[in-house]
């Protein structure tokens, strides 16, 4: 199956990677660049929610969890052992790739609410326990003893540069295996119908524990880039807001195609922080308020919108 | 109203789920006082016809009639109101509570306690278990049971049209025969009935009028006798169960 | 020795259990109206805490009125609860409905972004400041040796027991309520009984709603308010639901004292502040084991 791209399409592309890549040169001020970087973290989040939900059906009500425990693995880790930060991201990938598991198998047999409930559960847990080891975690006061790729003042240009490539890659290998790959197939199978995507010979079982250790994978890498970025990781990473946040996003991106929400994350994220000014209360209402009209009136989301309005064909009826 | 005048008249039904549609351009008619079915192969859209017709599912086209009154438009509960009543395949009853509570609930919408009483008797008259097991829950019932509890729910309104999904799934060939002997003396009692059935062998013994679907259109309609007796139709809608 | 130390023990366990069934009845409540929506409409209301959050803050309003009555506050925020509460379900998630039945998904995050915008409204409109109430449900407290309980805590558990009871009558014995618990078990049979799913689901709705509206209200003297409260609510009628068995209205009443309970007694053994990872464990626990929960049936349809 190739995709062919017309010219709007293509000049659309282009315009957004020649802003990517001069925007240290073009942003006014550093604050603007800053958000970017944290948006992008959470390109990759919404990115890899939408892997189990778009694909594999399965609602993550929890997704905080990974990535808190991939923040909170990275930061430990890379400060105990004495290690740069660049030891950070694979730890904490490996750190939501096993959540993943943990969660995976033995909630395999739950559906819809309770299967939803359970990610729920395993979040809140950890959310429970960052808030209260202070000896590990520092409790609210948040960890920030762990090395940052760059420092924060003087080199955001640099920090800017790796977030970009890194989180780039990452939510283009998510999208990969969920259009491209037989895995993503073989989920969105499942998604589907699990009694035929069993008749078709896939095991369920497995291809349900691996999409969960791939999402966490994916989330537990955001959260330690993010925190090796920040320099401060703090048990709200681990919330149910932030849960909230992402499945906002992507709803509103447009679930089942991980570009929509990335794109829909970086760029509500980068509103809703440069409109500060406007005050974080409202800004969280008009998230939510947002997320009910997508949910009542546009359920495929922007993406969904585009799809729809852009491969109009006369062929169907 | 003639005798044999249509209570329920389908007209060019076009009806499907999100954008694809099950149903193409459908017509169907029940005369006052007949069993009418409806037989197909899996996917000819025969529960979707019920849907339409009973209003859970809404028709892109065509309109539904009632005693030449379109109910296209109204919810479910309105038609019920009107005298349509409806068991669904499986499980058309209230398993956590009594047998007593679902034929309660069966005459939800009929505000007459002597007039509720009286079609309780009536109920517990044709089938005496349900009054044996009145107070027992509609979950403890064997298969059979549940049937006739269903069918007595439905009594309880007193429909004039009772559309029926499958009446026999699950049932044993002789509990089958009981099920459609009730059916009968209710339509002879003057009830119509619109039945969709596998069973097709069953359903030609005792329908009085046969529809065919095919790809959710009209493929034959016409007595049992005459599907009998056209050989290539009971070839293709007897020949696989023969 | 040692027979004191073990008295001292078993006296610490009572004191503790007893503080877990003060609170367990307030979580029994809010579990019920969860259930109770979920039961019948199949969505899991992540709003629901929200909807305490409303009463507890119509009680404030009271208040500042001038009202000290915390009965009265009681009235006036079941009132504004159930308005709101039938506004949500007849404008947000009835749209949602499809032959009958609300989208589950689509449901749970419309209620969702509910819950952030209503957290956020209250915060927008009173400020995140903690607020009291003036009146008081009742003053002082009965001391029975080292047991010390407020009386206001008793009352709070009195009231949430009277307000399920209530309800469990209500579902049991009027024909309202038997639809309600029909439109429950097969909405499809109950629309062909003549049962408006669409009237019941509103009813419903508003129903829960209210009974998480008048639990915030009457906390309120014994304790304060502020925006956010609403989520860890939601959050502890999550644990009751799935303990009890979602949809299960004695399992929510069970699971709410269990929870209390096993909470309160948690602080002999856990570290202070981890008391809260109680209700997320056992739920845990229960989706691994018993997902049905402890006193659900296996759900029987698809």
């Amino acid at each position: 199956m190739t995709q062919t791209f017309s010219a709007r399409q293509v000049a659309m592309i282009l315009a957004v990677v020649i802003v990517a890549a001069t925007l240290p040169f073009i942003a006014p001020n550093d604050f603007i660049i800053h958000t970017v970087c944290i948006a992008l973290v959470y390109a990759v989040l919404a990115a890899s929610w939408d892997l189990l939900y778009g694909f594999a059906g399965l609602i993550s009500f929890g997704h905080a969890g990974f990535f808190g425990l991939g923040a909170y693995s990275a930061a430990l880790f890379t400060t105990y052992l004495g290690l740069p930060a660049w030891f950070g991201p694979p730890v904490g990938a490996v750190a939501g790739a096993l959540l993943g598991v943990a969660i995976g198998v033995p909630t395999l047999r739950l559906r819809g609410v309770y299967q939803a409930l359970s990610t729920l559960a395993f979040s809140e847990s950890l959310h429970v326990v960052a808030t209260n080891w202070y000896s590990v975690t520092r409790g609210t006061l948040g960890f920030n003893q762990h090395p940052t790729f760059f420092r924060m003042i003087g080199e955001l240009h640099k920090s800017y540069y790796v977030m970009l490539a890194t989180c780039s890659v990452c939510v283009a290998v998510i999208w990969w295996i969920a259009r491209r790959s037989r895995m993503g197939m073989t989920f969105r199978a499942m998604r589907d119908d699990d009694i035929r995507a069993r008749a078709l010979g896939i095991n369920i079982v497995q291809q349900r524990v691996l999409v969960f250790t791939l999402s966490g994978l994916f989330a537990g890498l955001a959260g330690a880039i993010y925190a090796h970025y920040v320099g401060l990781v703090s048990p709200s990473e681990l919330g149910p807001s932030l849960t909230i946040l992402v499945i906002a996003m992507s709803t509103i991106g447009g679930v089942g195609t991980i570009i929509g929400p990335a794109v829909a994350a970086v760029v509500l994220y980068a509103l809703t922080e440069l409109l500060h000014l406007a005050g974080t209360v409202y800004n969280q209402i008009a998230i939510g308020a947002l997320l009910i009209a997508f949910v009542l009136f546009l359920p495929d989301g922007i993406a969904g919108w585009f799809v729809r309005h852009g491969r109009r064909t006369p062929a169907k009826s | 109203m003639a005798p044999d005048s249509a209570i329920l008249d389908v007209q060019g039904v076009t009806a499907g789920y999100g954008g694809s549609a099950v149903l193409q351009d459908l017509g169907l008619s029940v005369r006052s006082g007949t069993m009418t079915g409806v037989i197909g192969p899996n996917g000819a859209g025969k529960s979707t016809l019920l849907k339409v017709i009973v209003g859970y599912l809404r028709p892109s086209q065509g309109e539904i009639l009632l005693d030449g009154v379109a109910v296209t438009g109204l919810p479910p509960e309105q038609r019920i109101a009107k005298g349509i009543a409806y068991i669904a395949q499986t499980r058309s009853h209230f398993p956590s509570q009594t047998v007593q509570e679902n034929l309660r609930l069966g005459a939800y919408l009929v505000k007459d306690a002597r007039l509720r009483a009286e079609r309780q008797n009536a109920v517990f008259e044709r089938f005496p278990i349900l009054h044996e097991r009145r107070r027992q829950l509609a979950g403890q019932l064997s298969g059979g049971e549940a049937r006739m509890l269903e069918v007595g729910r439905m009594m309880m309104t007193a429909p004039r049209l009772a559309i029926l999904d499958e009446p026999s799934v699950g049932l044993s060939p002789k509990l089958v025969d009981v099920v459609y002997g009730h059916v009968r003396s209710l339509c002879d009692q003057g009830m119509s009935f619109l039945i969709v059935e596998q069973n097709v062998r069953k359903l030609l013994s005792v329908a009085d009028f046969i529809y065919a679907l095919e790809g959710g259109r009209n493929r034959y309609d016409g007595t049992p006798h005459d599907l009998s007796e056209d050989g290539r139709l009971a070839e293709l809608y007897l020949g696989a169960r023969g | 020795m040692h027979g004191a130390s073990g008295v001292r023990m078993l006296l610490d366990l009572v004191y503790f259990a007893a503080l877990g069934v003060m609170t367990g009845g307030l979580y029994g409540l809010l579990g019920l109206g969860l259930n109770l929506i979920f039961g019948v409409m199949r969505v899991i209301n992540v709003s629901h805490g929200e909807m305490l959050t409303l009463g507890a803050y119509t009680a404030i309003v009271m208040g500042l009125g001038g009202v000290t009555s915390p009965w009265a506050a009681i009235v006036a925020a079941v009132m504004v609860v159930t308005l709101i509460g039938f506004l949500i379900a007849r404008y947000l998630l009835q749209p949602l409905t499809v032959e009958s039945r609300i989208d589950e998904q689509r449901g749970m995050v419309l209620s969702l972004g509910l819950s952030l915008v209503l957290a956020n409204l209250v915060l927008a409109v009173f400020g995140p400041e903690y607020q009291r109430v003036p009146g008081k449900l009742a003053e002082g407290s009965i001391v029975l040796g080292d047991l010390i309980i407020e009386k206001q805590r008793l009352i709070i558990l009195i009231a949430s027991l009277v307000l399920a009871a209530a309800l469990m009558a209500f579902l049991r014995f009027t024909l309202t309520g038997k639809a309600i618990r029909a439109v429950g078990e097969n909405p499809e049979a109950a629309q062909a009984s003549g049962i408006s799913v669409r009237k019941i689901h509103l009813l419903t709705f508003s129903i829960g709603s209210a009974l998480a509206g008048a639990a915030g209200a009457l906390i309120t003297p014994a304790t304060y308010a502020f925006p956010a409260m609403g989520l860890n609510y939601t959050l502890y009628a999550f644990s009751v639901v799935i303990i009890g068995g979602l949809g299960s209205v004695w399992g929510a009443i069970f699971a709410g004292f269990l929870l209390g309970i096993v909470e309160s007694l948690s602080v002999i053994w856990l570290p202070s502040g981890y008391n809260t990872i109680v209700g997320p464990v056992l739920m845990l626990f229960t989706l691994i084991i018993r997902p049905q929960g402890l006193l659900g049936v296996k759900p029987g349809r698809a």
